[in-house]
């Protein structure tokens, strides 16, 4: 699907919805037949590809800044209700051949409450990898926690520095038990 | 003096699409002379495939003859100045040897040790505590393996490994 460009400002009226469009900003303007409790969805669409959706309440007109690293003159604006029955349109162009495009790389994050072992590796957020070094030899008695066997902690592949027994995924944050109790880590090292 | 060896497949390896076979198998020495326990302190299983969610069983189990048919492997020592492992390379899953990824079950009885079930995208690590390691004897009547009872839905892209402590 190729790129198209549209003009600088635009603008529709439908439903008694007022969807303006200019380069700097996007505008939705609600009359006096909507009632101010509901609830309206506005999506960003380019090259057939939703780009973001915020949902806005219809008690007063919405206007928000563009993003600088996006090009509003080459994205489609429409304002529906959150069961998709669309208001108001500029310019949106659905992708009807998805299948045709490459698709993006799959990505997994491991759920809250994983734990190493019983699993081989936990994924976080960022995409990184936690994994005990079960090629390494089990590290001594007074660096393991008590009653546990305890292995290097492995980042990426990376030696992470520390010796735990077990890895945890939880609440969003990488947890390993050591000798000296829970560390939780923090983006630079465990603490 | 106590020594510990890996055995363990190529990291992309592909499993049959029978279930209930050994990944990996090991069978203690029946000869005096090679006579040494075998101490299992670990085992893991993961795939590359893909990254599709999916469940998968595990189990840990002993094995009597008729023992599986497999592919040789050699044990890798863990550190570099010990001396090689007592355990040789074997596809018959014989006494004194190892082997991995078996494409015949074997008609011999098996014993259930620890089952397991697991996410293919977490992969399967067990690590016991030091009390529950499982020893296998000198000259015991059976074999040790890492089997899937069902065959994965995904068949490529597997690795497993389990680490064992020579006694004696």
């Amino acid at each position: 699907m190729q790129t198209a460009t549209f003009k600088d400002n635009r603008c529709v009226i439908g439903n008694d919805v007022k969807l303006i469009v200019i380069p700097s900003r996007v505008t939705v303007e609600f009359g006096k037949t909507i009632d101010p409790a509901s609830i309206f969805v506005i999506q960003i669409w380019r090259d057939g590809q939703l780009l973001n959706e915020q949902p806005v309440n219809a008690k007063a007109a919405f206007s928000s800044l563009v993003p600088r690293d996006v090009d509003i003159r080459e994205c489609g604006v429409r304002v529906c209700l959150p069961n998709g029955i669309v208001l108001a349109e500029l310019d949106v162009e659905e992708d009807l051949y998805p299948f045709m495009r490459p698709r993006k790389e799959q990505s997994h994050i491991t759920e809250n409450y994983v734990s190493v072992p019983p699993a081989l590796t936990i994924t976080d957020e960022r995409g990184d990898v936690w994994s005990l070094n079960v090629a390494a030899p089990f590290a001594p008695r007074q660096k393991s926690p008590d009653g546990e066997f305890a292995l290097p902690v492995m980042r990426n592949g990376e030696n992470a520095h520390e010796i735990g027994s077990r890895i945890e995924r939880r609440g969003g944050k990488i947890r390993i038990f050591t000798a000296n109790g829970w560390k939780t880590w923090n983006g630079r090292s465990f603490f | 003096m106590a020594r510990e060896y890996i055995v363990g497949t190529p990291p992309n390896s592909s499993v049959t699409n029978s279930g209930d076979l050994a990944e990996i198998f090991i069978n203690p020495s029946a000869t005096a002379a090679n006579a040494c326990g075998l101490e299992m302190l670990r085992a893991w299983a993961s795939q590359a495939a893909n990254a599709t969610s999916a469940q998968q069983q595990i189990a840990l189990r002993t094995q009597v003859t008729a023992f599986p048919t497999l592919t040789g492997a050699t044990p890798r020592k863990c550190k570099f100045l010990d001396p090689v492992s007592l355990i040789v390379s074997g596809t018959a899953g014989a006494a004194g040897t190892s082997g991995i990824l078996a494409s015949v079950a074997g008609g011999g009885a098996k014993s259930e040790v620890v089952t397991d079930n697991f996410n293919v995208l977490n992969g399967w690590l067990w690590v016991p505590t030091p009390p529950e390691t499982i020893v296998m004897p000198a000259m015991a009547a059976s074999g040790f393996g890492l089997y899937f009872p069902a065959a994965p839905t995904t068949l490529t892209g597997w690795a497993f490994g389990l680490t064992f402590r020579e006694l004696g």
